[in-house]
């Protein structure tokens, strides 16, 4: 299955260079991407990314288990919690540190609700981009609910450094279920018209409908994970596949669309909005109010040890490849973003196209440049 | 560890195990990947890179959909030769890992169709994620590699026990399971202990005596004996399962 | 259904830190702010629309003062001409004066949508906002791209502008104040769109730029494909009346609208009317967040200006046009059972004054409204591809026209 060389150019056509700039007005991040385009077909599309690179990977070499931490909130901005949670499950895992229960309700519960502000930012930058400004603002404004939560509880709207390994590193308050409550129920109150304003409007389903087509087999052969994974219609959900947190105990469905269009993964993800709606619901429920928020266990890691431990954040699959040597903190922490390997489909998903499709399915691969750059 | 409900238990172990494979040579390497891949591991998860100090590291991870079994394969090579076959002709999701490994840690893919830098300028001059090199990209004067460590002193892992990769078939690759993995994804961090004590197997852990949970959960470091009591109940339940 | 919002405003412009106030529930003070302001807006336009429309009045008595300008109680043959030129630059005014308002109301009405403020700090709340826009884009610097051809880079836009403006000059505000009552004011209507997309057309090409020539391209086959319906619809008009003279047109609405009958030609002409704006969901000419920046990427300052105002000017002549042509001018509703400005005009000499302010007031009510109508499209919609653009206009709305204008022939031999 190799593609022919991207910079190879494409016989018999007679295209135009033209640069999707690393700087967007379709707020993305900087992603740059050569497109050829003859006429009105994108022949070739040759992403180049490494703007926004930071090099975490080598800083974290140098730092304990709990200085990296806050690195990790860097690399997916959008949600900052869930950038956290594999590397601390991964640690959890090698080190033999068990999380008490409260914690990891808690835990799950951030988790699901930086899923929701993740998503929050997705439909509104995407609905930016096809030209509708308004869901922008609502989205933004209902994302400020969210993380006025995510800094009662965590100190930090956009960089939270709030997991830890054993559970989470303060108490929470004690308003934090009632406040999760109220948020959700007003949330699902709105979402309707989030709906009626994206994915049922005819203007969008005009744009999307049969944009993008990812086959499920291309899906999976190239690592993609997440809403496009699930759009193609593959089921593979990691908080169904390999548990985590509090997932084993909450009762809730992986959702899959057949289409595997632009408009499948925008309806996915709106669906996605309930299902983390109901989570938080269920993890209100039987979150036990008393309890350590914080487990007990020695940060030791014998040498050579190493661990893959991945996570469903919002984008798809999150995981960190985790090697130790015995020392204080990771020997290598490599880290798998969801983004970096989505981007892989890029050039299968443009060429072909239409010119003014590429927008429309840059925005529903939901790629936000810090963690594909790392 | 995370306290994991029989149901996930007993899925856990039928749906597979998750195995490791070492490969002594980028040939085996290769042919272990193709193997893989007719196995049925068809979605990638990650490609890493690793500075091992004696050499460099390629660390691939897949998993299998069908029964969400994971395995993981490594290779060695030292720093003169850093030579490694591409795998991103049977799984397309490793080629920017692949780039990324060659752009940081300094592999280079034989085979790979588009070898340049990804994160990094295409002129950029070193890898930096090396350990020769500091955070800040300088050379590290005081640093040499460290000697090639022999086959038998291999790196303890938390996973199945490391086999040979020539005696490896498919249908190996497939079930992939010893006694002492199943024993591991009842506990990891008790199997070794369980199997100093003489437990080596689920069925002996099943006709455990109820007399013997105590002694045996001393021995191993447990407060009390609910936990061997627990593994016990799983145990007997998986024989009856299998 | 936005949510509930802060406890509503005490001082303007800035509220103190909004983080830690508990939230009200019940109906948004932010919104009952905005709202306030956009009557306001409205009230003030009414107010300048009115001051305006009395010196246009009163243009000819103060010209004939000048006796050099009058022959025996008429306007003399120079009378006539200061008398164009001055008509030509009070329409200049309003149209720039429209512009102006229609601005500042779509920036807060948009606000007022998306629940945030808008323009607060220049003026009255907000009010010179567009003033201080105007002269930020004066004081720019003006420059032509090197490699560009510089006659035509220059007089791209004051295209693009004269047709906006040509299309106020045939439009009857109110019972006699029209600035060119001729008796093809229809066919002028559809000529100054024309005009329009020429000069949008030779503003891509001139730019040197190959996105602004893609997007030049784009706009003109756009603007000239959406001119068919347009023209089809207005004729629908022209036939049903039987006259092209848009006054003559306005009287015969007196009891009726011609709404009524001919619906299919007004919503084909309201359709048409966006993409000639080129507002959403048609605005894919000068989208930002599709690759090519559109045809005016190499413009700046006052040139861009000139597009500016000229679109929304257009916003505020198309709906005109409109309501001069389906919703019946300047007559209230069923002015022809009774009309409040027989009322007037039978109260003498100023009372004609009186009642042609009436009939202005309804007017810029139905303009206004329209506008309302397209910002709040402008509000709610994405926009279209450039294909399904050029699908909608050929396959959809050309034929939807052409039904229209066989329904207006059949319902003219039934009914007259």
């Amino acid at each position: 299955m190799l593609r022919p060389t991207e910079l190879a150019p494409v016989p018999g056509a007679q295209e135009m260079l033209v640069n999707l700039g690393p700087q967007h007005p379709a707020t993305h991040g900087v992603l740059k991407v050569v497109l050829g385009i003859d006429g009105e077909r994108v022949t070739r599309a040759v992403p180049h990314i490494g703007f926004l690179h930071r090099n975490h990977e080598k800083i974290e070499e140098s730092r304990t288990y709990h200085q990296v931490i806050p690195y990790l909130d860097r690399m997916d901005y959008v949600s900052g919690l869930q950038n956290e949670l594999p590397f601390c499950l991964a640690v959890e895992e090698l080190a033999g540190i068990e999380v008490p229960e409260r914690a990891k309700y808690i835990r799950t519960a951030l988790f699901e609700l930086n899923r929701i502000i993740s998503h929050l930012v997705w439909i509104g930058t995407y609905m930016l981009d096809l030209g509708a400004i308004t869901p922008f603002l609502y989205a933004f404004r209902d994302r400020e609910l969210a993380l006025d939560i995510v800094e009662r509880t965590t100190g930090g709207r956009m960089l939270p450094n709030y997991y830890t390994f054993g559970g989470v590193r303060r108490d929470i308050n004690p308003r934090f279920w009632q406040e999760l409550t109220d948020f959700v129920d007003y949330f699902e109150g709105v979402l309707p018209e989030y709906e009626a304003l994206t994915v049922d409007a005819p203007v969008f389903q005009a744009r999307t409908v049969g944009i993008g087509v990812l086959p499920p087999e291309l899906a999976v052969n190239h690592g993609i994970s997440g809403p496009m994974l699930r759009a193609s219609g593959v089921a593979h959900d990691l908080r169904k596949d390999q548990p985590y947190d509090a997932y084993p105990w909450l009762d809730f469905e992986v959702i899959t669309r057949s289409e595997g269009d632009c408009w499948a993964r925008s309806k996915l993800r709106c669906q996605e909005f309930y299902q983390s709606i109901e989570l938080i619901r269920q993890c209100v429920k039987k979150a036990p109010r008393t309890g350590p928020y914080l487990g007990k266990g020695r940060l030791k890691i014998e040498a050579g040890r190493q661990r893959y431990r991945a996570v469903e954040a919002s984008r798809g699959q999150l995981g960190v490849y985790l090697y130790s040597d015995g020392g204080p903190g990771p020997y290598r922490s490599k880290h798998r973003s969801p983004s970096f390997t989505n981007l892989q489909a890029l050039p299968d998903l443009f060429v072909g196209q239409r010119f003014s499709d590429v927008i429309a399915i840059l925005g529903s691969m939901d790629i936000v440049l810090g963690e594909v750059d790392r | 560890m995370s306290e994991i409900t029989l149901d996930d238990q007993a899925r856990k172990l039928t749906l597979g195990v998750e195995t490791v494979y070492h490969a002594p040579s980028p040939a085996a390497y290769r042919r272990l990947g193709e193997r893989l891949y007719g196995a049925g591991y068809d979605f990638p998860q990650c490609l890493s890179g690793v500075d091992m100090e004696y050499g460099l590291r390629v660390v691939v991870n897949l998993r299998r959909l069908r029964d969400q079994a994971e395995v993981t394969l490594w290779l060695d090579v030292p720093y003169e030769a850093p030579q490694v076959p591409t795998l991103c002709d049977l799984w397309g999701g490793l080629e920017w890992h692949e780039r990324e490994a060659y752009d940081l840690v300094g592999l280079h893919f034989s085979g790979h169709p588009d070898h340049r830098r990804i994160l990094l300028e295409d002129d950029w001059t070193i890898h930096p994620l090396q350990r020769r090199y500091d955070t800040g990209g300088y050379l590290i004067p005081e640093w040499r590699p460290k000697p090639w460590p022999e086959a038998a002193s291999s790196d303890a892992s938390d996973q199945a026990p490391v086999e040979a990769a020539e005696a490896v078939t498919p249908k190996e690759a497939e079930t992939g399971s010893s006694e002492l993995s199943q024993l591991k994804a009842l506990s990891a961090a008790f199997a070794a202990k369980l199997q100093a004590q003489g437990i080596t197997s689920l069925k002996a852990l099943a006709e455990l005596s109820d007399e013997a949970l105590t002694p045996l959960a001393t021995a191993i470091g447990l407060k009390s004996a609910a936990a061997v009591a627990k593994w016990r109940e799983q145990a007997r339940q998986l024989q009856e399962g299998a | 259904m936005v949510p509930r919002d802060r406890p509503a405003l005490r001082s303007i412009p800035i509220p103190k830190d909004r983080r830690y106030q508990p939230r009200r529930v019940g109906y948004s003070a932010l919104k009952r702010f905005t709202a306030r302001e956009l009557l306001s807006y409205s009230l003030l336009f009414f107010a300048l629309a009115a001051l305006l429309v009395t010196i246009y009045s009163l243009l000819p008595w103060l010209i004939k003062q000048v006796p050099a300008f009058a022959v025996g109680g008429e306007l003399s043959g120079w009378g006539q001409v200061v008398y164009g030129v001055l008509a030509a630059m009070l329409g200049f005014t309003v149209v720039a004066v429209a512009a102006l308002i229609l601005i500042l109301m779509l920036r807060k009405y948009l606000a007022l949508v998306q629940n945030r403020y808008g323009p607060l700090h220049y003026g009255p709340a907000g009010a010179f906002q567009t003033v201080a826009d105007a002269i930020k884009l004066l004081v720019k610097e003006d420059f032509t791209p090197g490699k560009a051809d510089r006659l035509i880079f220059t007089l791209a836009p004051l295209m693009v502008f004269v047709s906006a403006l040509l299309l106020l000059t045939v439009i009857p505000f109110a019972p006699g104040w029209v600035l060119a009552d001729t008796s093809v004011g229809l066919i002028i209507i559809i000529a100054a769109g024309t005009i329009g997309a020429y000069g949008v057309l030779l503003a891509g090409w001139s730019s040197e730029n190959k996105f602004g020539l893609l997007g030049g391209l784009r706009a003109t086959a756009q603007l000239i494909s959406y001119e068919i319906p347009l023209a089809l619809s207005l004729l629908t008009v022209a036939v049903w009346v039987g006259s092209l003279n848009l006054s003559a047109i306005v009287e015969a609405q007196r009891l009726w609208w011609t709404a009524l009958p001919l619906f299919i030609s007004l919503l084909v002409y309201l359709i048409a009317s966006l993409a000639e704006i080129k507002m959403v969901p048609f605005d894919l000419p000068e989208a930002e967040s599709e690759l090519v920046a559109g045809f005016n990427t190499e413009y700046s300052g006052m040139r861009f200006g000139f597009f500016f105002v000229a679109e929304f000017g257009e916003l505020f002549l198309l709906p005109a046009i409109a309501v001069t042509l389906f919703f019946g001018g300047y007559h209230q509703p069923l002015a022809g059972w009774w009309d409040f400005a027989d009322v007037l005009r039978g109260w003498g000499g100023f009372g004609e004054f009186l009642a042609n302010l009436y009939g202005l007031f309804w007017f810029l009510l139905k303009t206004a409204l329209l506008s309302w109508l397209i910002m709040w499209l402008r509000a709610t919609l994405p926009r279209f591809r450039d294909d399904q653009l050029m699908e909608l206009c050929w396959k959809a709305l050309i034929p939807l026209s052409l039904v229209g204008l066989v329904v207006a022939v059949v319902l003219r031999l039934v009914f007259k």
